[in-house]
């Protein structure tokens, strides 16, 4: 499902020389895992989620996503892979200008799918991640977990293949952060792939988790819970 | 700054921009009428000379319809232009002359008119052949059209054209330039947008659609208002220099713009300013195409 090969990443410095974010990686992640990414801040957590989700590209080795070879992707291919990968961020990312219902129906647009079927799932959705009551509402009228659950909707509506969680719990309390671990974990069940970055170990705790460890760029743990 | 300001300055300039352009197209097209309407009442004399026969006239006649944008050629009663001339002169020389005398000052006349639909130069071109043929032949004594107030409107008309088209080309400019420079600050805007759409698989195209749905929709709205406001201000003007006796017949000869001269200018600006706001919208996407999703 995601396989890297001995990739490195590098960024150019103004002196002309390179810096490695990420150092001889290689892992392979299967269908249905549920993967707890961790590691200090700076770590390199985030440029390998940007590397599964083409906004970057590898200095050198190879990243496998879904069966497409990342690095050898045209412009024009990534938003199809994209499709395939539900996003949950740190920011969430929602649309200022548009509803809890719209937001979640977002990527059912851009799939093309009708609007009857779009009504039933995102109603669907909606009442599963429970905001059932804040549908009509704008972003900015929400709490910081309500929030992060529509960002879970919306990365979910459309049954992608996988699921990256970058710091998802980043700006919640301790809380709320279980309560979308939770969510999470329910989810999981149904064969999604989760790939999960965090700081915060106390979220770590479900049993048959597998925990991929970076620091300064090199991966120093693969276990499982 | 928020879109919706962004929105309504894009919304302004397009209107406005428009609008100056069918205004100036408007003005020309009336003035260049109103020039033309003069030449078309201006008409060509022949005169013949006096020993000319029956025979002569008409082989004179018969050369001036050579010419296919001649719409008329009439010879003049010399009998009815003496009378009418020897009435106008009654009060200051009465019995000064008899009306042989009179008539025999008068030569024989042959008043020459073209196509109305002839342009200005045309019009001074073919007058100006006519003439040089004319001149030739041995039975013409002098002709007369008005020759140099002719060259005089076909000068202006040619010296209105360049202003036109370099005014037209100032404009189409600014328009380029001024929506360019609003539908970069809309994209720059709308990155937070972008980026979600771009993060949730959206094609570099539905991006596009987005915003051009936004510009289809501002220059539609922008036509048909400016359109209706340049008609609505041309018909009250044109009323009232209807009512104003002395511009009356002025008013009768201003026209607006036909239906063919509409389509034509809202298929062009339409046309235009998409496909600049096209390639504006398709250059800013692409240049935050390095998207952070941090």
């Amino acid at each position: 499902m995601i396989e890297f090969k001995h990739v490195y990443k590098t960024y150019g410095t103004s002196s002309g020389s390179g810096q490695h974010t990420l150092r001889d990686v290689s892992f392979k992640i299967k269908k249905g895992e549920f993967i707890f990414l961790i590691g200090p801040s700076g770590a390199g957590k985030t440029t390998l989620f940007k590397l599964i989700s083409a906004y970057e590209k590898i200095s050198s080795g190879e990243v496998s996503v879904l069966g497409h070879n990342v690095g050898q992707l045209k412009r024009g291919q990534i938003p199809f892979l994209r499709r395939k990968i539900g996003f949950v961020l740190q920011s969430y990312k929602l649309l200022k200008n548009k509803t809890v219902f719209e937001n979640i129906e977002l990527p059912l647009i851009i799939l093309n799918v009708n609007k009857e079927e779009r009504q039933k799932k995102v109603s669907a959705m909606i009442s599963q991640v429970g905001l059932t009551e804040v549908q009509d509402q704008f972003p900015d009228f929400l709490s910081g977990g309500e929030q992060q659950r529509v960002a879970i909707a919306r990365a979910l509506i459309h049954d992608p293949e996988i699921v990256i969680a970058d710091e998802p719990t980043g700006n919640l309390d301790p809380e709320l952060s279980n309560s979308i671990m939770n969510l999470f974990f329910k989810f999981s069940k149904s064969g999604v792939t989760f790939v999960v970055a965090t700081h915060d170990y106390r979220l770590i705790k479900e049993p048959g988790c597998r925990i991929l460890k970076v620091d300064k760029g090199e991966l120093v743990e693969d276990h499982i819970l | 700054m928020k879109i919706a300001p962004l929105k309504i300055s894009l919304f302004v300039i397009i209107t406005l921009s428009i609008l100056m352009i069918i205004t100036s197209l408007l003005c020309y097209k009336n003035f260049i009428g109103l020039l033309s309407l003069w030449s078309r009442a201006n008409k060509m004399n022949i005169y013949l000379k006096v020993d000319s026969t029956d025979k002569d006239k008409t082989d004179v006649l018969n050369l001036i319809q050579q010419t296919p944008q001649v719409s008329s050629a009439v010879v003049l009663d010399r009998q009815k232009a003496g009378l009418e001339f020897q009435n106008s002169l009654k009060n200051f020389s009465s019995g000064l002359i008899t009306e042989d005398e009179m008539i025999d000052l008068i030569p024989e006349t042959i008043e020459v008119d073209l196509q109305s639909s002839l342009t200005l130069t045309e019009r001074e071109t073919i007058f100006t052949e006519l003439a040089k043929k004319m001149s030739a032949n041995a039975q013409v004594d002098e002709i007369s059209y008005s020759a140099s107030w002719l060259k005089k409107l076909e000068f202006i008309d040619r010296i209105l054209r360049s202003i036109g088209a370099s005014v037209f080309l100032v404009l189409v400019t600014s328009i380029s330039y001024l929506v360019a420079l609003m539908m970069r600050s809309y994209v720059e805007d709308s990155k937070q947008e972008i980026e979600v759409y771009s993060l949730l698989g959206a094609t570099r195209w539905s991006v596009y659609r987005i915003f051009l749905k936004d510009v289809f929709l501002f220059i539609s709205t922008s036509l048909i208002i400016a359109f209706s406001s340049v008609l609505l201000i041309f018909t009250l003007l044109k009323n009232k220099l209807n009512t104003s006796g002395l511009f009356g017949m002025i008013s009768d000869s201003l026209h607006f713009l036909s239906l063919t001269e509409s389509i034509s200018i809202v298929v062009l600006l339409f046309l235009f300013i998409f496909i600049n706001s096209f390639f504006t919208i398709q250059a800013s996407v692409n240049k935050l195409n390095q998207l952070s999703y941090d």
